[in-house]
């Protein structure tokens, strides 16, 4: 059983189970690949470089609403000052959430269980990775609404008690949200108390 | 070429103020251009309060209570200027946030 996080001068203590410690691992490997670029990187960085200057296909809005919501549009109304921010801000910004995630990722695999200790970098890494985490399973689990995010946790524990009829799935993608969502407000909690 | 040693220009005329009125003088002569735009950020049913708020400490380096208003502002209001100044400057908050998962978009301020 996970307990919170806690400051302790420049770093985080919590205490988890090495399956909490996989399952978190695990969805935010899957967030990476799913937000990462879609031009892999040739590791050279006059190539990369050179190749965000080519003659490729400018990115568009993406058709799946999870990723058009870790990647929005820049403006509700004008889609040219969108698309031209979209052009100039996606590559990068894939990259830098795919470092980030990886950050957390290291940051997670390091720790030896139950003791999970982070310094305070790894620590605004691992809350932004579950923020993109958090961002695909509440849109793949249908939040639209505050209402929506509040019924959760209850809808989770009917399920899980059998007094509300959930397909197995829809369970497991309502645990793990609830769960990272937990642990988001651990970690966020405790760099604000510093 | 020039070959004729050009004469520096005529300074600009300044504003007949003493040097302690200046600074408050450059403050509201600011011109218009400078700052019409202004960065939103969004509502959205996954966010947490304690997140939106460490977000606009982070990375405006705003107080506490300011980041905790704004946030409340965009939880009850549905959204909030968070920045304010150049086009550029507004673009750049709007990938920040981006960056940390808050739908941001930035317009002209009217």
């Amino acid at each position: 059983m996970a307990t919170a996080f806690r400051r302790k001068g420049g770093r985080l203590v919590a205490s988890f189970e090495a399956d909490e410690i996989t399952v978190v691992t695990h969805v935010l490997e899957l967030t990476r690949a799913f937000v990462a670029p879609e031009r892999p990187e040739t590791g050279d960085p006059f190539l990369d470089l050179v190749a965000g200057l080519g003659d490729e296909i400018d990115p568009e809005e993406p058709s799946d609403p999870a990723l058009a919501r870790l990647l929005p549009p820049a403006s509700r109304d004008d889609a040219e000052q969108a698309a031209e921010f979209r052009r100039l801000t996606e590559h990068g910004l894939r990259q830098r959430k795919a470092a980030t995630i990886s950050t957390a990722i290291a940051a997670l695999e390091a720790a030896v269980p139950p003791r999970v200790e982070i310094d305070l970098d790894q620590a605004r890494a691992l809350a932004v990775a579950l923020t993109d985490a958090r961002l695909i399973l509440g849109e793949r689990l249908g939040l639209r609404t505050d209402e929506d995010s509040d019924r959760l946790h209850r809808r989770l524990e009917a399920a899980l008690a059998g007094q509300e009829e959930l397909e197995p799935a829809t369970v497991q993608k309502m645990a793990y949200y609830d769960f990272l969502s937990w642990l988001q407000e651990s970690v966020t909690s405790a760099m604000l108390d510093g | 070429m020039p070959t004729d040693t050009p004469q520096p220009p005529a300074p600009p005329p300044g504003p007949q103020t003493t040097p302690e009125e200046e600074g408050r003088v450059a403050v509201l002569d600011r011109p218009e251009a400078d700052t019409p735009w202004v960065t939103l950020v969004w509502n959205d049913p996954v966010n947490l309060m304690s997140y939106v708020t460490w977000v606009l400490q982070t990375h405006f380096g705003y107080p506490r209570a300011r980041a905790e208003a704004l946030m409340m502002d965009v939880h009850t209001k549905g959204r909030a200027v968070v920045s304010t100044g150049t086009r550029e400057k507004c673009e750049a908050d709007t990938e920040a946030m981006h960056g940390y998962g808050l739908w941001a978009t930035f317009q002209k301020d009217d």
